[in-house]
């Protein structure tokens, strides 16, 4: 993917693409920190800079991206096996609506907005168990969270 | 002398441990950890990660005892699941499916979780004693660290980490540098300045250590999960006699005995724990006896040993960070976490400043232990039940309790983002073998590691040999360097990756 070569025919595809991978994903990690530290002050031997650290840590990071990559150039490894993309955007997603909508719409909107998404995540779920489910967890974060911790938080949106 | 010392901490602790609140949160979280160990795909680092906000509103003491709680109690957790499921509740219960299952289908299953359970008990006692032994001595040469000797032990310690992480060594190495470099976004401590905080609010203080943890373990994990769904056959059969026979005792017990040891043992080191343990005891419990060929067709021995050795090694897993401060493995990573909420520092200074929350802590151990026997047998068929949980509901319980933990513990809906934003990098982490458990110790020690690098710098004006010179440190130095250089070494190499193979 990040290396950009279109895959040849079958069974010469690139030999370890989760070391490639992983190298380039270090590397630029490593090459970020030096560019957005670039400014930091580096100090002097007796009183290290902000910089110092970083530098260390940014370098360490391109070095072993650098040893990994070539790893994955040279020893065959595992493919990278099927993104699972739905129930990883549609997580992602429920979890993001949760914090979008906790403080306009409060709690209970929130709750099932993130249910509903979470569920749409896994396959077999069915509406009336779904129902009776989220119910029954609104009713007890409402218990557990509002009336038993005292969150600041508020429970239906108009509240 | 000594005797009346131990016998006074434990009094103390005991004290603490047994105050009606304190006893109730130690119960909390044996129940807990003994439903997460039962259910798959629900782990310790991610439980203690989402119950890490609520902790917020506990005493310290009562959060740290329920927090150990949750850990210990998993171990007795996973044994039931693969005994009764051939599923590891826990991932180091992983060998006690093999012979624990067959033990089951034999209709013994009453006698596999009972000797499990004594087995982690016994363990679980052994070690308690061995931390209240163990720890004052080691504060009091921890005591005698430089900043020069804790930067070097944290090299080691970090060494030895990835030494014990699953995968390649180069990965691991590569995410502890990244847990490093995250672990000092933010405002420097010592002078001021702001370092990659891209202009955005909640990063001005340093990314906050629940959303990181609850991103890429808990909401990473529901990801991964939903992924690869699995199966859960259980055994029909009725769990009859819990009571093993004599023979099975006299079978059991020596395997117990060298589980414990080795558990405690494998414990201490940085990065070992109960996976590792258990992996060691069952090879060991095959090289020893007499007729190999029964392992893996109901051996009690391959029950009694790897259950002992992994809760031995939960326990024995405290030492270090509760002795200097420096967290061995992810879960004690959430520990030292909990302790930060509440504004402690974990370190040798503990035992003096807090001797209540200190011993305490341990003692709380040693009930556990006897609440989790309890509750664990004859109770064993309502843990099973729990089984019956679907995945697919457990999953939005678990991805809710996230968010709204993360949200309440600053009432901050960024940070909620920011556990969505974990929980993706954590899932390419996982989808790249690049095993995320090295960068959370790492972030942990990132701001640490600076403060005693620029401290051990300022001391010897400059001279960056005092790492060499003080002989602590190059201890330290020398013992990670020969680590590196043996896990390097094939022959090594190989035998780690077989004991890490399912």
């Amino acid at each position: 993917m990040a290396s950009g070569s279109p895959r040849p025919a079958v069974g010469v595809g690139l030999k370890g693409p989760k070391d490639l991978l992983s190298g380039l994903m270090f590397m630029a990690i490593g090459a970020g920190g030096l560019w957005f530290g670039r400014e930091f002050p580096m100090g002097s031997p007796v009183r290290l800079g902000t910089g110092v650290f970083p530098a260390i840590l940014s370098w360490g990071l391109i070095v072993i991206g650098a040893i990994v990559f070539i790893q994955g150039l040279f020893v065959s490894g595992e493919s990278m096996g099927k993104w699972a993309w739905r129930p990883v955007l549609l997580i992602g997603l429920a979890a993001g609506m949760f914090a979008v909508l906790i403080e306009p719409a409060g709690l209970i909107v929130s709750m099932v907005v993130l249910m509903g998404f979470g569920a749409l995540a896994g396959d077999d779920h069915t509406v009336k168990e779904f129902s009776i489910f989220t119910a029954i967890m609104v009713v007890m974060a409402v218990a557990m969270f509002i009336w038993g911790l005292g969150m600041p938080i508020k429970v239906f949106p108009w509240s | 002398m000594e005797l009346n010392l131990l016998f006074e901490h434990l009094s103390l602790g005991f004290g603490v441990a047994f105050g009606l609140q304190n006893l109730f949160w130690c119960l909390m979280g044996a129940i807990i950890g003994t439903a997460i160990g039962v259910l798959p795909g629900v782990g310790p680092v991610a439980t203690m990660a989402l119950l890490l906000p609520v902790t917020y509103y506990l005493p310290p003491e009562g959060a740290l005892i329920m927090l150990a709680g949750i850990y210990y109690g998993a171990q007795y957790g996973g044994s039931t699941t693969a005994i009764l499921v051939n599923l590891p509740g826990e991932s180091s219960s992983v060998v006690t499916c093999l012979d624990g299952y067959q033990m089951a289908r034999q209709g013994r299953a009453g006698t596999a979780l009972a000797i499990a359970a004594i087995g982690s008990f016994f363990a679980g006692c052994v070690a308690t004693m061995l931390i209240a032994i163990a720890a004052p001595p080691l504060i009091a040469l921890a005591q005698k660290f430089g900043p020069a000797d804790y930067c070097s032990l944290m090299v080691l310690g970090l060494v030895t980490a990835v030494v014990m992480a699953h995968g390649s060594i180069l990965k691991a190495i590569g995410m502890i540098f990244l847990g490093l470099l995250l672990g000092i976004v933010g405002t420097d401590v010592n002078t001021g300045n702001l370092r990659y905080s891209f202009g955005i609010g909640i990063l001005f203080d340093g990314i906050n250590f629940v959303p990181i943890a609850m991103g890429v373990f808990g909401i990473n994990e529901i990801m991964a999960n939903l992924t690869n769904p699995e199966r859960r056959d259980l055994v029909s059969s009725k769990i009859s006699s819990l009571m093993p026979s004599r023979a099975d005792l006299k079978a059991a017990s020596p395997a117990i005995l060298r589980g414990t040891i080795i558990g405690s043992l494998l414990g201490v080191l940085p990065g070992g724990g109960g996976v590792l343990a258990s992996f060691a005891s069952y090879t060991i419990e095959k090289k020893l006896a007499k007729d190999p060929s029964r392992f893996g067709k109901g051996a009690i021995e391959g029950v009694a040993g790897p259950e002992s050795a992994n809760n031995a090694a939960a326990q024995t897993s405290f030492i270090p960070m509760l002795t200097l401060g420096i967290p061995s493995n992810a879960v004690m990573a959430m520990m030292v976490g909990g302790m930060m909420i509440h504004g402690i520092i974990p370190g040798p200074q503990v035992m003096t400043d807090k001797p209540g929350l200190f011993w305490g802590m341990i003692a709380s151990m040693w009930i556990g232990n006897a609440m989790l026997i309890i509750f664990n047998l004859p109770m064993v068929g309502m843990w099973v039940k729990m089984l019956m949980v679907p995945y697919r509901l457990l999953s939005i319980a678990i991805l809710f309790f996230c968010c709204i933990g993360v949200y309440s513990l600053n009432n901050s809906a960024e940070e909620v983002l920011l556990i969505t934003f974990f929980g993706f990098v954590g899932y390419v982490f996982v989808k790249l073998d690049c095993e995320p458990a090295p960068m959370l110790l790492g972030f942990i020690l990132g701001p640490m590691m600076e403060t005693y690098l620029r401290r051990a710098m300022l001391l010897s004006r400059g001279d960056s040999m005092v790492f060499l010179e003080r002989p602590l440190s190059l201890g330290f130095l020398i013992a990670a360097a020969v680590l590196l250089v043996i896990i390097v070494l094939p022959s090594i190499r190989k035998a780690r990756e077989t004991a890490f193979v399912e």
